[in-house]
């Protein structure tokens, strides 16, 4: 018979035992933590895992929980079957083939009737427990059961990003009911056609994203709603939306007090005409001068655009913003930060 | 034991500067006595920073008493002082938590550490005593292993974890030992709560 090695963790000094809990995986973290109430106050005070943060994506059969190290590759997590079967699955990169399918898993006290149910006390479990955010929240609305549409606010947790994903337009009132309650601390990326007469107003970020589906609903009046500091459209139509109206939009900062407006991206998906320089012969055109500003700016967190060839116009109070047009593009970008550090990011290629 | 019995732990003679070729003399709390290279010390911030301040000549560490570890019996110490002197100039991690810390035991450590639990239980306890960071590190790895794929009750087992009751069986023995005077004290303040008193005093 195998004998079992025993090793007495809680004698050791506490030091000793986070440093142990650091190197146990994200599972086995857990697991540990079920033992017992004082197993679980250990693990909330181990203050440095390698693990940042908790995507959650649901779709239209599953509601996935991914634990993220740093960079955007997931290396494991759990799933939660809609389909009516009561069971948590959990997958592990590491130790299963990127193909195999996700497993069993027989230990976790979440579970109950109703798998949303076990996702979100999983989800408040998780977030408790590893003292970890919620990065990112996708909810895939195509094809999700009808009941589980219904009740997707729990799951709108504070988070950084939320992808909104669809098809097929949703009515206003869904995504109003979905929009209430969120609390997005970073940006809010739309994938799914919206009504022309949605109230864009109801998106609460910082920053808002337009992806291919989204950004072919989005028209002037949705543009002119947006109250972001950050709006990315990629791939709109230019038959609902042109360069006249990109200029009027710079036009209205131009004729504003706004301090906090940072960078406007209209990325076209056919061919758009070329870009009429008339349209900008109200305003005082410069040419960079790296005394002024750097020779790039940031969009998003993590991408910089090079922009030394932009046209560079002051506002009355003296805050500067270039008008970078290329083949595909037109950007806006305000100098908040004339000299904003972007080194280390990927550069635009658009 | 004397001077010259003193086992000297694996030396590779050539890594050592000329120097450097300093041996430290140390003693175990069962009197069990080890010459250690003044290099494989650096890997031990406590034995680096205590032989600095004694500032020690070549001669010192002769004719003075070996240096006392009081804490570390010489089973232990062994094990310490041949890991030092195999990672003996190597760069000590610095763990502020910028990057995640990944941990890999090489095979000399695995060799190293292919010991029942209660001698790994000391080894852990002496690398943070001595505070050489990365014997820690790998020697926790080596803990944090014995986890893997356990459910809670394997987990129980294998670090004996109490559970919920037993941990509130231990907080009442516990209470119930302190000491009786001053569980009368409390007992009369609590009595005297409930008759309305305004000072206990």
């Amino acid at each position: 018979m195998r004998i079992e090695p025993k090793f007495p963790l809680f004698k050791l000094p506490f030091l000793c035992i986070e440093c142990a809990l650091l190197e146990f995986h994200v599972f086995d973290l857990l697991t540990f933590s079920f033992v017992s109430k004082k197993c679980k106050n250990t693990v909330k005070l181990v203050k440095k895992h390698c693990w940042k943060k908790i995507n959650i994506y649901k779709d239209f059969n599953k509601i996935s929980i991914k634990f993220l190290q740093d960079g955007d590759a997931w290396d494991c997590g759990w799933f939660f079957s809609l389909n009516g079967h009561r069971e948590l699955f959990t997958r592990d990169i590491g130790f299963l083939s990127v193909n195999s399918d996700w497993i069993n898993s027989k230990t976790y006290p979440f579970l109950s009737e109703d798998p949303q149910e076990s996702a979100i006390r999983a989800i408040e479990y998780l977030t408790n427990c590893l003292n970890r955010p919620i990065y990112e929240c996708r909810i895939f609305m195509d094809n999700l059961p009808v009941r589980y549409r219904d009740s997707l606010v729990p799951l709108m947790i504070h988070c950084e990003v939320f992808l909104l994903a669809n098809d097929t337009v949703l009515e206003n009132d869904e995504i109003t009911e979905i929009l209430k309650n969120l609390r997005v601390r970073g940006g809010i990326i739309i994938n799914t056609p919206l009504n022309h007469n949605f109230d864009t107003s109801q998106f609460k970020s910082e920053r808002i994203s337009f992806k291919t589906i989204g950004a072919a609903s989005v028209t002037r009046s949705i543009l002119f709603g947006l109250q972001q500091n950050e709006i990315l459209v990629f791939n709109c139509i230019y038959s609902k939306i042109r360069a006249e109206d990109f200029v009027e939009f710079f036009d209205r900062w131009y004729n504003s007090e706004d301090k906090k407006f940072k960078n406007l991206l209209l990325k076209w998906k056919d061919a758009r005409e070329p870009f009429n320089m008339n349209l900008l012969n109200a305003y005082e055109i410069h040419k960079y001068d790296s005394r002024r500003r750097a020779p790039a700016f940031g969009v998003l967190q993590w991408f910089r655009k090079k922009c030394e060839d932009g046209m560079d116009i002051m506002r009355k109070d003296g805050l500067w913003a270039t008008i970078l047009n290329t083949r595909e593009c037109l950007y806006f970008h305000v100098w908040l930060e004339p000299f904003e550090d972007t080194t280390g990011r990927k550069t635009w290629l658009n | 034991m004397s001077v010259e019995n003193a086992p000297v732990v694996d030396v590779d003679e050539a890594a050592i500067p000329v120097e450097k070729k300093m041996y430290y003399r140390f003693e175990s709390n069962d009197k069990k006595e080890f010459r250690v290279s003044e290099l494989a010390i650096q890997q031990s911030e406590t034995l680096n920073r205590l032989v600095e301040a004694m500032g020690y000549t070549s001669e010192d560490v002769e004719n003075k008493p070996a240096i006392a570890i009081e804490n570390i019996d010489g089973k232990t110490l062994k094990l310490v002082f041949q890991w030092c002197e195999h990672h003996k100039g190597e760069a000590i991690p610095v763990d502020d938590g910028s990057v995640p810390k990944i941990v890999e035991i090489p095979e000399f450590d695995a060799k190293l550490m292919d010991i029942d639990n209660g001698l790994l239980f000391k080894l852990i306890w002496a690398a943070d005593y001595l505070n050489i960071v990365q014997l820690l590190n790998v020697s926790c790895k080596k803990v944090a292993n014995m986890a893997q794929g356990k459910t809670p009750a394997q987990l129980r087992r294998v670090y004996l974890l109490p559970s919920d009751e037993e941990d509130e069986a231990a907080k009442r023995a516990a209470q119930e030992a302190q000491d009786p005077r001053a569980r009368e004290v409390e007992e009369e303040f609590e009595e005297r709560k409930r008759q309305g008193g305004n000072s206990f005093f």
